[in-house]
């Protein structure tokens, strides 16, 4: 349901995205890897247009765009398609956790409030959050907002879930509640694309890899394939420098 | 309408009062700061009954416009000063005080509060560690105030001084209601002697606009020059 | 100094007070609306806008309000002959008034600039990624998070704004200043000290109030909310501890 062709992507006279195809069907957990800055956030980041690339085209269920002639009405068509979890959280800092999952729901969506309200009891109670309703963000812990910032995502019930280094920003031990959180997610059939460094996580949950690096996708397969299987040079060099350095995996 | 000659004419005409505007700013900035740093003393270390006087001192002079505090002391300080030259037994001719002084006592107290939040500021701060690695090489207390808080604290506050003069410089325009001369009050002086008020006014604001882009092109400077040399 | 004289012309100066209080307030609110333009446009960095922006911004804060108030008041109509516009009778009032709106503009535009970009970059994003428009993102997020930062920077600038309003009697506007002189000349120049220090108590009281209301603003921002929480919270803890102990104490008794 998700198909993005020949995306390039320059900046500052450098180019970033060299030509990524990718496909995503409905139900898939499909994760990036690859080395820090080869372009696997800046892909996720074209997907709901927070990057712009420079050609393109890109398909998102009934929604087909090109990204040299795409308009602000299609960017926002493109955004209220899909959700993303960020490094940084970013909850709303003036607003409490529940209006932080009600907010979008009301006023991008239109639902009523005590739709929204429903609704966000349901996903705060699904990441174990529900005594923290009147709290902001601020008095929470990182691990505590991702999960609200995850809730946040999924009341919107969203076509695609978009999670950019979900825990990279986390201290170790807040690392395994968060991505216990994205398992549920994963398992409950909501279609995701992931950018992580949890090597352990990525292999459990995705139903494919993609692994990237300079700026193109070197290979692409089932989790089994690629980090047992694979015979590519550069896919092997990069998960071995994984294999003897784990880190704390679930 | 507008003539560029006339314009020309009236900038060397007004230009030759900026020494004389800049040094009395000067002036006034100076003994601004150190009427600032008194009371930053005063309100730092909570003097009993002078605090008190300070707080409702700032609050009067943050609620009273300068023009209407230079009126108060054009008017009131002539019999203020009498009231003392009488207890010191001084003769004092209370219509020989020049307006000068009038205008410099009024900004310098009017800006020494303002200065002082500078000052409080910039002390503050100062990172702990420099004081204690001072004191245990065995500096005594004025020892490090001088050679340690005071270099430091001047060079912190450096860009907020040079905005101080800058707006000091601004706030002597009104000087010439109580007939002292400054930028503005030459220039409304040429203005009247070629009954071309605008070219004098537009000249004015050139030359005011000029000290005010070297003021912050040195403040900008000194910035960089302090994030290269210092960390 | 005459205590009575001072209560005797306190209600000829109010009298002039509302004169003062229409340009405070309009040289603010339309000052405030320029200077969001302003800071948008400068924010939106658009190629050929941003020297001439910058240039207005720099020549506000180097000239004095008093210059400027000439300036505008004999300049203004030449402009506009220049424009083939006639503009014969320029209202010292209005001329006053786009004065303080032009010299205000640029003041906000310095505070209200940083306190945006005070605003983290993520809140944006995580906004933009949900489908919000611009203006609600702006409504809703980033205009309640500038406000702890921007507030005492716009405190201060209503203060300088007030302080300016007493100089527009240079320009033959009777206001507070301009009902002065007439005072003087009418009671042959006696008592001044009194007039002005009359004069002084007034805009001291103006400028309280200023404050008053600026403070009552930052009381309902989401910063200050958060800390009447914690607040709140840790008296509610001492008060719960206080029990608590005295129920051990009891038992063990």
């Amino acid at each position: 349901m998700l198909a993005i062709r020949d995306l390039h992507l320059s900046f500052n006279g450098n180019e970033i995205l060299k030509g990524i195809d990718l496909t995503v069907n409905k139900g898939d957990v499909v994760t990036l890897i690859g080395p820090s800055g080869t372009g696997k956030t800046t892909l996720l980041r074209c997907i709901n247009c927070l990057e712009n690339p420079s050609k393109g085209e890109i398909t998102l269920s009934d929604l087909q765009l090109n990204y040299e002639t795409i308009s602000k009405k299609d960017i926002l068509k493109l955004r209220r398609k899909t959700a993303m979890v960020f490094q940084q959280f970013n909850l709303f800092k003036n607003k409490t956790v529940l209006e932080n999952v009600m907010e979008a729901q009301i006023i991008v969506q239109g639902k009523k409030k005590e739709e929204a309200y429903k609704k966000s009891i349901e996903e705060l109670e699904k990441v174990g959050l529900l005594d923290k309703l009147e709290s902001y963000p601020s008095e929470l812990s990182g691990g505590q907002q991702q999960r609200v910032s995850i809730a946040r995502a999924l009341a919107l019930e969203p076509e695609l879930i978009l999670f950019d280094e979900p825990t990279s920003s986390l201290d170790p031990e807040l690392v395994g509640e968060v991505l216990r959180v994205i398992e549920n997610v994963a398992r409950s059939g909501v279609t995701i694309v992931l950018v992580t460094h949890e090597m352990s996580f990525a292999q459990s949950i995705s139903t494919k890899i993609v692994f990237m690096d300079k700026g193109v996708i070197v290979e692409e397969g089932s989790p089994q394939f690629i980090f047992e299987d694979s015979n590519n040079e550069r896919t092997k060099a990069f998960l071995n420098h994984f294999k003897s350095n784990q880190t704390v995996g679930v | 309408m507008f003539d560029f000659k006339v314009l020309l004419e009236s900038i060397i005409e007004i230009a030759t009062v900026v020494p004389k505007t800049l040094v009395l700013a000067i002036f006034i900035l100076l003994l601004s700061l150190l009427m600032g740093a008194i009371i930053a003393l005063i309100q730092q270390y909570k003097v009993p009954v002078f605090s008190q006087i300070i707080k409702v001192l700032q609050s009067f002079l943050r609620g009273t416009p300068n023009v209407v505090l230079l009126y108060l002391m054009y008017y009131a300080l002539p019999g203020i000063l009498t009231f003392f030259a009488g207890i010191l037994r001084i003769e004092f001719d209370a219509n020989s005080l020049n307006p000068i002084v009038t205008v410099i006592l009024t900004f310098s107290i009017s800006y020494s509060v303002f200065q002082s939040e500078i000052i409080r500021g910039s002390i503050l701060s100062i990172e702990k560690g420099q004081i204690e690695a001072a004191q245990s090489l065995g500096f005594s207390f004025w020892q490090t105030f001088r050679r340690v808080i005071i270099p430091q604290a001047l060079v912190a506050a450096f860009p907020d001084i040079l905005n101080s003069l800058l707006v000091i410089i601004k706030a002597l325009s009104l000087a010439y209601l109580i007939s002292v001369v400054d930028i503005l009050g030459q220039a409304k002086m040429v203005g009247a002697l070629s009954y071309r008020y605008l070219e004098a006014f537009v000249g004015a604001a050139l030359i005011y606009w000029l000290i005010g882009v070297i003021l912050t092109f040195i403040s900008n400077r000194f910035e960089l020059k302090l994030r290269h040399g210092f960390h | 100094m005459d205590i009575g004289y001072m209560i005797e012309i306190f209600p000829k100066l109010i009298s002039t007070l509302p004169i003062s209080l229409l340009i405070i307030l309009t040289s603010s609110i339309l000052g405030l609306m320029l200077s969001i333009v302003i800071t948008a446009l400068r924010i939106k960095r658009i190629k050929f806008l941003s020297p001439i922006l910058e240039a207005y911004i720099s020549f506000m804060r180097s000239i004095p309000i008093l210059l400027l108030l000439f300036l505008v008041y004999y300049g203004l109509p030449v402009f506009f002959s220049l424009l083939n516009l006639n503009m014969n009778d320029l209202s010292a009032i209005v001329s006053a008034m786009i004065t303080l709106i032009i010299f205000n503009g640029a003041y906000l535009s310095e505070i209200l600039r940083p306190a945006y970009l005070a605003v983290e970059k993520g809140q944006h994003e995580a906004a933009d990624s949900l489908g919000y428009t611009s203006f609600t993102k702006i409504r809703k997020f980033i205009i309640p998070q500038m406000a702890p930062v921007a507030l005492p920077g716009l405190g201060n600038a209503v203060i300088y704004l007030i302080h300016d309003t007493s100089l527009v009697f240079t320009i033959g506007i009777v206001d507070i200043m301009g009902k002065a002189n007439l005072i003087m000349a009418n009671s042959y120049g006696e008592n001044k000290v009194e007039v002005f220090l009359t004069i002084a108590i007034i805009y001291w009281m103006v400028c309280l109030l200023s404050d008053r209301f600026i403070k009552l603003c930052e009381n309902h921002t989401y910063l200050r909310k958060i800390e009447n929480k914690r607040a709140f919270n840790s008296q509610s803890l001492k008060l719960h501890q206080k029990f608590t102990k005295r129920n051990i104490k009891s038992n063990l008794d």
